[in-house]
């Protein structure tokens, strides 16, 4: 949004002109226009895959935002020419918001879309620390900030045209403050707050909505708590309908640009091809993240996670509380060969609880190969665990695969905060 | 300095005097009478130190900057030394410093606009230079204007401010000269929470053209 207005004082003075789109299509709240040297546009947002991509933003983020109907006119821009329609080269991209006109090199700009959706829902002009702030607390797949790195916030709210310092801690402030106080607190804050870059105001008017100071909430947006990551990332409305009981393999970043894994069915979430590998995030940030090339995760729907696409999902009892309910991920045949090197890592993923406890695992393994086993972890051929040879490790170990599929009983350590997770490493002979 | 120089010097001084102040003895001579309608426009630079304080207990500032400033006054001469007018003054304080905390911040692209109008008491001393003093009440608006992103912002109070300086008279009625002014104005804001006062003093030097 920084130096919006001189783009458009330059616009009005007939120093430039709209960019350089063509109208390809319209939607219930986006008009789209795409530079001519980006057509045609290639999959998977060719036809009208781009509207159906910003509507599925919409949705998504109107369940946090609740913003009112209009229509946000979309300039989708090479670099150079969105650049040019900023106004500026430090400019990526950027929203006129009296004009509704995002002009972006990306499409959906999660970023520049946040600040459309909050000119919609109040026409103000909040200074740009938390402008800045509130546009980068909501999108899916993106990091955050350290939590560690910090700056003192007066200078950040006199700042004009904002640093990327400011961007960042502003993101944090308004992550922090939707967390700990709920999306609509921060909205009611947000429209309130001061216009004016006074640092003075700001922190008064701060301790006045919220009845903390504003010193007081900084330090603790810097603290990670345990079984948090030292650096957060945005929020995700994770509010995208969750794929059916028995889904199998999908990609489709337009309609389903992120899986939720959460519900009483455990997911099996593996990288397309062309990724190497899939990783889950935590729907507020705040989790560690978690990648694997093949992740098993059974968690909380209160506190879900999710999985950006390109990501296939396959929902079913891949975690399951007792052996035989358990239905098994077979890997490929190729995933490990003895003339690779390269070992598979397969990642356990499971909501913790007030006390211990187990899930059973199966894995598909037609190839011949070692498996580490953790201590806590016991590996069998077959369900009869504690029996004979199948035994819970005290030591980790690698040891021969013990047939074409692999029993696991996992202990889920109780008490912990979040997710736990346990790597299982197949590897050559 | 030798005694060459001393007596150029000396030369220079005394014709500089006397081209000063030749026109103005001559047109004190010719000065026709006072008109009813006085007219004052003035500029020149002014400084602003203001302090907010906000209800709370939270921390308060202080700000301060330099401004252009600028006066049109008018009014009638009341008695034959006394004029009463109403003035118009209006300074604009750019990228105002901010003192929070122990910390100064410049805060960019901001005009702080501190305009007054009200009614003005100027009383004409006479003498050669035409020194004048007065002083004047009015009613403020105090607006910030955020000329990067647009915001605009007013609130009301309340000035007082004394003047003073020298016109001398330059041409027919017309007056020309210089003058101080010190103005004490408060105002308060409450949009957005929490509510605050604000006291402030705003120095003024201008270049005086008067009509009288």
């Amino acid at each position: 949004m920084r130096r919006w207005v001189v783009a458009a004082l330059l616009l009005g003075v007939g120093c430039g002109g709209p960019p350089p789109g063509v109208l390809v299509g319209q939607s219930a709240h986006f008009r789209l226009y795409v530079d001519p040297a980006l057509m045609p546009v290639a999959p998977p947002f060719d036809g009208d895959n781009a509207l159906a991509a910003l509507e599925t933003e919409w949705s998504d983020v109107q369940t946090m935002l609740h913003m009112p109907d209009g229509i946000i006119n979309y300039y989708w821009l090479t670099t150079a020419d969105a650049e040019a329609a900023c106004g500026s080269p430090d400019e990526g991209a950027c929203t006129k918001e009296s004009a509704l006109e995002i002009d972006s090199p990306t499409l959906p700009n999660p970023h520049e879309l946040n600040h459309a959706y909050l000119y919609l829902r109040k026409q103000r002009k909040p200074i740009p620390l938390l402008a800045e702030g509130a546009a980068e607390a909501i999108a899916c797949g993106q990091p955050g900030a350290s939590l560690a790195d910090s700056a003192p916030w007066p200078g950040l709210v006199a700042e004009d045209p904002p640093s990327d310092e400011a961007y960042l801690q502003g993101g944090l402030l308004a992550r922090y403050l939707i967390r700990t106080q709920g999306i609509d607190a921060f909205l009611r804050y947000y429209e309130q707050s001061p216009e004016r870059r006074d640092p003075a105001l700001f922190g008064a008017n701060f301790h006045s909505f919220w009845g903390v100071t504003l010193d007081e909430v900084w330090s603790a947006m810097h603290i990670p708590l345990p079984g948090e990551a030292v650096a957060d990332q945005k929020i995700c409305p994770c509010s995208l309908p969750p794929p059916g009981p028995g889904a199998t393999a999908t990609n489709d970043p337009v309609r389903d640009p992120y899986w939720v894994v959460s519900g009483p069915e455990a997911m099996a979430l593996v990288p397309p091809p062309t990724a190497a590998q899939v990783t889950i995030n935590d729907c507020g940030g705040l989790g560690q993240t978690q990648t694997g090339q093949v992740v098993l995760a059974r968690i909380d729907s209160a506190a879900p996670w999710y999985a950006m696409a390109p990501a296939n999902v396959m929902t079913g009892p891949y975690l399951a509380d007792d052996c035989a309910g358990t239905i098994p991920y077979t890997l490929p045949a190729n995933a490990v060969s003895p003339s690779s090197p390269f070992s598979v890592f397969v990642e356990l993923v499971a909501s913790s609880a007030a006390s211990a406890q187990d899930v059973y695992f199966q894995l598909g393994t037609p190839f011949a190969g070692k498996v580490g086993v953790a201590v806590g972890e016991e590996i069998c051929g077959s369900c009869g665990f504690d029996q004979g040879s199948c035994q819970p490790m005290t030591a980790f170990a690698s040891v021969a695969l013990p047939g074409p599929t692999v029993y696991g009983r996992w202990t889920v350590p109780g008490g912990a905060v979040g997710v736990v997770t346990q790597p299982v490493v197949l590897s050559p002979p | 300095m030798n005694r060459r120089l001393r007596r150029r010097a000396a030369a220079l001084a005394l014709a500089a005097v006397s081209v000063a102040g030749a026109p103005v003895a001559r047109a004190d001579s010719a000065a026709p009478p006072p008109a009813r309608v006085f007219l004052r426009l003035a500029v020149g630079p002014a400084f602003m130190v203001e302090s907010w304080s906000p209800s709370t207990p939270d921390p308060g500032a202080v700000s301060t900057g330099w401004a252009p400033a600028l006066e049109v006054t008018v009014g009638k001469r009341v008695r034959p030394r006394w004029v009463l007018a109403g003035t118009l003054q209006v300074a604009g304080v750019i990228d105002r410093s901010e003192s929070f905390e122990g910390g100064s911040y410049t805060l960019p692209d901001t005009i702080h606009f501190l305009d007054t109008i009200g009614a003005l008491v100027d009383r004409d001393l006479g003498g050669r230079y035409g020194g004048h003093l007065g002083a004047a009440l009015g009613l403020m608006t105090v607006s910030e204007l955020d000329t990067s992103f647009g915001s605009f912002a007013t609130s009301w109070g309340f000035a007082a401010s004394v003047h003073g300086g020298i016109e001398p008279v330059v041409r027919g009625r017309w007056r020309m000269g210089v003058a101080g002014r010190l103005t004490l104005y408060r105002y308060g804001s409450d949009d957005p929470p929490p509510s605050a006062t604000s006291w402030g003093l705003l120095s003024s030097l201008l270049l005086t053209f008067t009509r009288q």
